[in-house]
């Protein structure tokens, strides 16, 4: 659950900067703490072996001139007077007695003839360093000093270092989270623009501030964009109208001469073979003209936005379509199984009868004679589901994308009638509704998913007498 | 009736005009806009057949002048561009039918007299019962008899037969159908709508000497008791 989280929050690129900058920033503190710290020790214990040794040398003149008993006596009077307890002597004859000092014995060490030690110096675990000679009468001095400041200091630096350090890291989350929140919040208009526009409302832009960093020329550059793709659309919608008028004109001639020779071969009488030539020729003609006609809905339904879509109860518009296309599938002995649960979508309801009525053309044209057609429209969470499972031959996994293209047919359905766009136009359809759809296997038969985003009921109590 | 025919495609003008002089119409013909403005003004029509693309004037613009002066002759508008938005718009702009290009003959005379009948003021009221030969439809009981038998029909089934009554001895083409008996404007792109017709002359016909539901070829459907 947790090692979840960490991999979802650690995907977005953004949480992955912010979480390196801040362990950057901990890592230089934690660096320049200790490297401070080092660096102080040194320092301490250089002054403290240098106080040891100056002091050192001045027993040692004393003993010099005054011999080991008034050494002892300098001892006895430093002790004395060192007040603060930071001082260590130790003064032992040859045999190892201790005549004067702090120490009841000699630490371990101290029997070398000079040189420098380190030893325990009481229970709270302080340390004493200390120089120790053994001196021309065989007695041994040491003169030293506690580490005691220095662990003082240390003890107050060390919780000093965490505190700061804990507050720098919820510092570096705070900003860290300020951060992604600022971006978040100026990406957000410029996502919601862009995905208004992909929606159909060509006319969207990003605002755009008077500053030049990246963000601005981001939204500059992308508002460009739109202008470009606007003018493109506007194009495709003006030449398409004129394609309209300039094709479907002939067409409509080409048409009229034909109903007309049939008419006169009516009137004149004429064999039964010229009467169906002519009769086949307008089905022909019929059928490129509804191919043509295609063409152009989807066109217009590709150009056209959501804006006014109110909110319409698809289970009625399902239910409607079901009972159109059920004579059809139980002309072919099957039927369509249709369960059907309240759901509302914004959309406009001529369309998504179109893409419903061409889901059912493919379904029952496919199925196996005999077999059902399973129809399922639910609503989920935020989304509305309609499934459509058939028990015919399915769409091979490397063919379910290139059937949404246009005119696009797969090999072994050349003969059977259709015009490759009744895809295309459910796939437009759905894109302008925001709807996703999904082709898989249904082993045996092909499953088609339409997931529309669901639209809030305008008002309960009339979706209950709806239901009621 | 008298009609007045504003295209500027001479082939199309040429074939409407003969069609439906041949149907027992009397028809005037001009090729543009202005023109047909001015004989719209002045002269008196029962329906005005309109191109949407014309010199001068186009039909649309023409339409909203003769509907600002007062003028509720009935209008048909042809035009190539068929799609939804342009239908609603030349609705809007006061146009009573749409018509897209191409369109069969039979198709725009059974149009064209749908709109005569809906326009001809005096009409009796709403019929309760309608009767076509030995069939007979209740509309308040819902119920449709055939040579006394009962039928029995599903409501979109009702619905399809009563519109094909209201229409009776005209040819209804399946667009036509479409419109009036679904309530969604679409491309079916297959035969459903004959599969439907093919469902309801299983109930009405069958059993009986006489059909009463044809099947027009290229045009549509017609009932009625012609052989």
């Amino acid at each position: 659950m947790i090692a979840q989280r960490a991999s979802r929050f650690l995907a977005s690129g953004l949480n992955r900067m912010v979480l390196a900058y801040g362990v950057a920033l901990l890592l230089a503190f934690v660096a320049i703490g200790g490297l401070s710290l080092l660096a102080y020790d040194h320092l301490v214990d250089r002054d403290v072996r240098r106080t040891v040794r100056a002091e050192h040398e001045d027993l040692r003149e004393i003993h010099r001139d005054g011999g080991l008993a008034a050494l002892s006596r300098a001892i006895d009077a430093r002790v004395d007077e060192d007040t603060r307890r930071e001082a260590v002597y130790l003064l032992a004859d040859a045999r190892g007695r201790v005549l004067a000092g702090h120490l009841a014995d000699l630490p371990p060490g101290a029997t070398r003839a000079r040189g420098w030690i380190r030893f325990a110096w009481n229970a709270d675990g302080d340390e004493a360093v200390a120089y120790v000679e053994r001196l021309a009468d065989g007695a041994v001095l040491l003169t030293g000093h506690t580490t005691g400041e220095q662990q003082r200091v240390r003890e107050l630096l060390l919780p000093l270092a965490l505190s700061i350090f804990l507050l720098l890291a919820a510092l570096t989350l705070l900003l860290g989270w300020l951060l992604r929140r600022s971006l978040a919040h100026n990406l957000q208009a410029t996502l919601d623009t862009v995905d208004r526009f992909a929606a159909g409302r060509l006319d969207e832009r990003i605002p755009v501030g008077p500053g030049d960093d990246p963000l601005q020329r981001l939204a500059r550059t992308l508002d460009r964009m739109l202008d470009r793709i606007r003018d493109l659309v506007g194009g495709i919608q003006a030449s398409t109208d004129h394609i309209a008028h300039d094709l479907r004109t002939p067409l409509t001639r080409l048409k009229t001469r034909l109903e007309l020779a049939r008419r006169r071969i009516d009137d004149d009488g004429a064999t039964a073979a010229a009467t169906s030539a002519l009769d086949e020729a307008i089905e022909e003609i019929d059928q490129s003209i509804a191919t043509f006609n295609s063409l152009l809905r989807l066109a217009r339904i590709e150009a056209t936005d959501d804006r006014d879509d109110p909110p319409v109860a698809l289970d009625a518009i399902v239910r409607d379509a079901v009972e159109m296309w059920q004579p059809m599938a139980e002309a072919r002995g099957g039927s369509l199984v249709a369960t059907v649960a309240p759901a509302r979508v914004a959309g406009d309801p001529d369309l998504l009868f179109q893409l419903l009525s061409n889901l059912f053309d493919n379904a029952v044209k496919y199925s196996p004679a005999g077999s059902a057609i399973d129809v399922d429209l639910r609503s989920q969470g935020d989304e509305v589901r309609l499934t459509i499972r058939d028990r015919g031959p399915g769409i091979p996994a490397e063919d379910r994308e290139r059937v949404f293209d246009r005119l696009v047919r797969l090999e072994r359905h050349r003969g059977s009638p259709g015009s490759g766009l009744g895809l295309s136009v459910v796939r437009a359809i759905a894109a302008r509704h925001r709807a996703q759809v999904r082709l898989d296997d249904a082993a045996p038969g092909l499953r088609v998913d339409v997931r529309f985003p669901r639209a809030a009921a305008a008002d309960p109590l009339a979706d209950n007498m709806e239901e009621g | 009736m008298r009609i007045l025919l504003v295209e500027d495609d001479a082939l199309i003008a040429s074939f409407v005009e003969k069609g439906l002089r041949e149907s027992g119409h009397v028809v005037d013909r001009v090729g543009d806009g202005v023109e047909g403005l001015h004989r719209a003004q002045t002269e008196h029509y029962d329906a005005l057949v309109l191109d949407r693309m014309l010199p001068g004037l186009d039909g649309l613009a023409l339409l909203r002048r003769l509907r600002e002066g007062g003028d509720a002759t009935p209008a048909l508008v042809l035009s190539s561009l068929g799609d939804v938005e342009h239908r609603v718009e030349g609705l809007r702009e006061g146009a009573d039918d749409y018509l897209a290009k191409p369109f069969s003959f039979v198709e725009l005379l059974a149009r064209l007299e749908g709109l005569q009948r809906r326009a001809r003021p005096g009409a009796p009221g709403p019929a309760t019962v309608l009767e076509v030969a030995d069939l007979r439809m209740d509309l308040l009981k819902r119920t449709v008899h055939r040579a006394g038998q009962a039928v029995d029909l599903q409501p979109r089934e009702f619905r399809l037969l009563e519109y094909l009554m209201r229409n009776a001895e005209r040819v209804v083409s399946r667009t036509m159908l479409l419109e009036a008996v679904w309530d969604y404007h679409f491309d079916p792109q297959t035969n459903v709508i004959d599969v439907h017709v093919s469902r309801l002359r299983q109930k009405i016909d069958r059993g009986h000497a006489q059909p009463l539901l044809h099947t027009v070829r290229g045009a549509g459907y017609l009932l009625g008791s012609r052989a």
